[in-house]
């Protein structure tokens, strides 16, 4: 029996599509037998980030009410055997499904699966608990803003009333430099106000925009700095202890000019 | 209505009223002349001998509404001795006790004191009739003394809120507070003073990052 994972933020735009197919890629690829569902019903986009929309013939809608089965939906990956998506439609909105469907179809799933992992829409409504209802555990991931902060702690708050295990939470997109001179929130500053544990801090990274449209997950480039984080949260995800990333600055003179001579740091 | 002064307090004295309706007329057009007069201070209500009923009490409480200054403190018939005092006649409410951290979007509504360990995070709310205690850090919005009680004070280990209400008097936080302290009404304003008279395990006194990476987060949370 394996694992529901739901990933959520409350804040549209801090990550939660890039995460979920960074960790469903990280994880197939130490051997388990991943699923992923995109829970954005009717803004789907984790097909696009995985590169897998051109083979959607049936969606989670599709499942749901009985017009297609959960293996002919499921598109199985390009890259990894153990690796599947389960899309979500286009042309309906999030009512096309209740919780206690998605509860069911997610049963189903982790009687097949190592690890479910559910990319959650942003938002506190339907969307969001249709996401949340089949998960066993949430991991929220929040950008070092004070917008973000507040919506993280929104819908830890959520996660909370409905007993569900405490929320992990991931730091995404934070840039050293910026931390530096305090013209951003550092990480204990986050710690402080959503007191759960931290999961991870992944680095801004301009190569997940290149990933991310090449539909080609960063954790699997050994050159990405946030591909770095990535791989070292799918280990911590199966329990290893794995010492948080060092941020480097690399925004100094000479680490700009390292870089423009070839030197890898 | 007249009004008489005796060891016990101030007292409208209204008696000769047949019906209700007439008592309360007069009583409002009273408070409406006298209020200044009265200025900031506490009243007993002889009622004569009419009976004390819930709905006579309503009309006398909204009748003082529009007087925050003036605070009802009991109700009376003159040719009896029972006092219906509002401050005896309420039974202590239960202070309501919060082991969690309060977070954004959560609200908290309590007739009594509240008293809360672990954190008010910002966009969180608390609303007491009485006191509010903060064991953690409050970065929110809390409302004590609600609706009109201007004694009522706001206690937290790190007073850092976006705004706090104690009574009908308002104020907005400066995003400071490095130390126990807490918040009185004093003179028409909200005062904030040093919260001395506490003794607190080491572990929430000291600064966060000293803090940081104790099981403080369970310990609150669970």
């Amino acid at each position: 029996m394996g694992e529901a994972i739901v990933i959520t933020s409350g804040k549209g735009g801090v990550g939660k599509t890039t995460t979920t197919a960074n960790l469903g890629a990280g994880l197939a690829k130490a051997g388990m037998k991943i699923a992923l569902i995109d829970a954005d019903i009717g803004l789907r986009n984790l097909d696009v980030v995985m590169g897998l929309e051109n083979r959607i013939v049936y969606d989670l809608v599709d499942v749901v009410e009985g017009f297609a089965k959960l293996k002919h939906a499921l598109i199985k990956d390009k890259r990894f055997e153990n690796l599947y998506l389960l899309p979500a439609a286009q042309t309906r909105d999030k009512t096309a499904v209740s919780p206690e469907q998605m509860r069911e179809l997610v049963g189903q799933m982790k009687e097949e699966f190592d690890y479910v992992l559910i990319d959650s829409p942003a938002g506190i409504e339907q969307g969001f608990k249709n996401a949340v209802a089949g998960a066993d555990k949430a991991i929220v991931v929040a950008t070092p803003e004070v917008s973000s902060v507040r919506d993280a702690d929104r819908i830890i708050g959520l996660l909370e009333a409905q007993e569900k295990h405490k929320p992990f939470l991931i730091i995404n997109r934070i840039r050293a430099s910026m931390v530096k001179k305090g013209d951003m929130m550092d990480i204990d500053d986050m710690i402080e106000i959503l007191a759960i544990e931290l999961l991870g801090v992944v680095p801004d990274d301009e190569f997940i925009v290149v990933s991310t449209n090449r539909g080609e997950p960063a954790v699997l480039n050994p050159q990405s700095k946030a591909g770095e984080a990535y791989r070292n949260i799918t280990r911590r995800l199966q329990g290893e202890n794995v010492p948080m990333m060092k941020l480097d600055d690399d925004s100094g003179f000479f680490n700009r000019l390292r870089k423009l001579m070839g030197f890898k740091s | 209505m007249e009004i008489k002064g005796d060891r016990h307090g101030l007292r409208l004295v209204a008696t000769g009223f047949a019906t209700e309706e007439a008592l309360i007329a007069d009583l409002t057009a009273t408070l409406q002349a006298r209020h200044d007069f009265l200025g900031e201070t506490g009243v007993y209500l002889e009622v004569g001998s009419m009976a004390l009923t819930l709905s006579l009490f309503q009309q006398i409480a909204e009748a003082f509404a529009p007087f925050p200054a003036l605070t009802l403190k009991g109700v009376q018939q003159t040719d009896s001795s029972t006092v219906i005092s509002l401050e005896e006649k309420k039974p202590a409410p239960v202070p309501l006790i919060v082991r969690h951290t309060v977070r954004s979007g959560q609200q908290i509504m309590h007739q009594g004191d509240v008293i809360i360990v672990g954190d008010v995070n910002p966009g969180a709310t608390v609303i007491a009739s009485g006191d509010v205690m903060v064991f953690g850090w409050l970065r929110g919005t809390v409302y004590a003394g609600q609706p009109q009680e201007r004694t009522a004070g706001i206690f937290a280990l790190r007073l850092q809120p976006a705004q706090i209400k104690i009574g009908s008097t308002i104020a907005l936080g400066d995003g400071h507070g490095e130390r126990p302290e807490f918040a009185h009404v004093d003179g028409g304003a909200i005062v904030v003073q040093p919260w001395t008279d506490v003794k607190l395990p080491d572990i929430v006194t000291q600064e966060p990052k000293l803090r940081r990476g104790t099981e403080r987060t369970s310990r609150l949370i669970n």
